[in-house]
């Protein structure tokens, strides 16, 4: 139906369509204002994913360069938002590609030797789950909003206490949704060294996050 | 009946292997399918070890906890922002920029 109705614009007609629409696109976009608009939400994506504000702000910078010089391929049919956080994602996942080459491969990132007191018994029952440190019930599940924020808070601070690799991995995998193979590509580890750093990072951050949040009476 | 359940219980977790290596079947079972004599040892050692179960459900809350939410949501609940000279930086570097261009 458009598109009728623009081929029986004349050659004038279009020319003045354009002017019309093209500088408006251009000189509406303040880029100094995206600082202000979504530059907190970008650093808080980064730094999640990054756990070190100078990085989280050095890559929300090299975002928004990289926006500005790519303006024209910002199509308006997503949000700015959405459109600067789908750069961002790039130049994070640049950055952990770059991070973990310097980084050669340790061997502690897949030791599960730091759990075996978890499951020290000194009775019949040794392997299994100790009395004292086995998983407790879960009484509160963060239900309103301010308790999400104390619950995210617990979280954020307990990714942050994993070893640098497998809070990588994890955040790469349960936040970000990438492919096993994806992930093992890009930091070099083969897949039976990532399910264990899976796993390392699940036993650490369940208990971690039991000890700060469960635990603590409100 | 209580103690019948109980030895029965006992008797499952003496046949199959311990916790500390259930757990890995657990974790293993969230990130890959996980192969038949997994399943079971898995299955039926959960019958059988509530500290076990509890492990499951709250490594399945922490992911679902991650993956139910959009980035926006996500970010609002995170917490941090930009240093006020890292804001004033980047902006002079916008600014710099777009000029640049006109």
């Amino acid at each position: 139906m458009f598109r009728q109705h623009t081929a029986r614009l004349s050659a004038d007609e279009e020319k003045r369509m354009n002017v019309a629409v093209l500088p408006k696109v251009e000189w509406n976009v303040d880029p100094a204002a995206w600082v202000d608009e979504h530059g907190d939400y970008l650093f808080r994506y980064a730094l999640v994913r990054l756990r070190d504000e100078v990085r989280a702000e050095d890559v929300v910078q090299e975002t928004l360069l990289a926006a500005l010089q790519h303006l024209d391929s910002y199509s308006g049919r997503s949000t700015e938002r959405t459109w600067l956080t789908g750069i961002l994602k790039h130049k994070i996942i640049d950055q952990i590609r770059k991070a973990c080459k310097e980084v050669p491969f340790d061997s502690s990132d897949t030791d599960l030797s730091e759990f075996d007191p978890l499951f020290e018994r000194d009775d019949e029952w040794n392997g299994h789950w100790s009395d004292t440190l086995s998983p407790r019930i879960w009484q509160r599940s963060p239900e309103d909003a301010v308790q999400q924020t104390e619950f995210f808070g617990v979280l954020q601070t307990c990714i942050g206490k994993l070893p640098e690799r497998v809070a990588c991995v994890f955040t790469l995998r349960e936040m970000d949704e990438l492919d096993t193979e994806e992930i093992c590509r890009m930091l070099g580890l083969s897949t039976a060294n990532f399910w264990v750093m899976m796993h390392r990072a699940r036993m650490s951050l369940r208990r971690c996050i039991e000890i700060n949040w469960f635990m603590k009476a409100r | 009946m209580e103690k019948v359940k109980r030895s029965a219980r006992r008797a499952i977790l003496r046949a199959f292997p311990p916790c500390r290596e259930v757990v890995r079947i657990i974790s293993a079972s969230l990130d890959r399918p996980i192969t038949l004599r997994e399943r079971l040892v898995m299955k039926m050692h959960l019958v059988a070890c509530k500290p076990c179960v509890r492990y499951l459900d709250q490594s399945s809350f922490l992911a679902l906890a991650l993956k139910v939410m959009d980035d926006d949501e996500k970010a609002m609940l995170f917490s941090g922002s930009l240093r006020e000279e890292t804001r004033t930086r980047i902006k002079e570097m916008l600014r710099a920029g777009a000029a640049g261009f006109r």
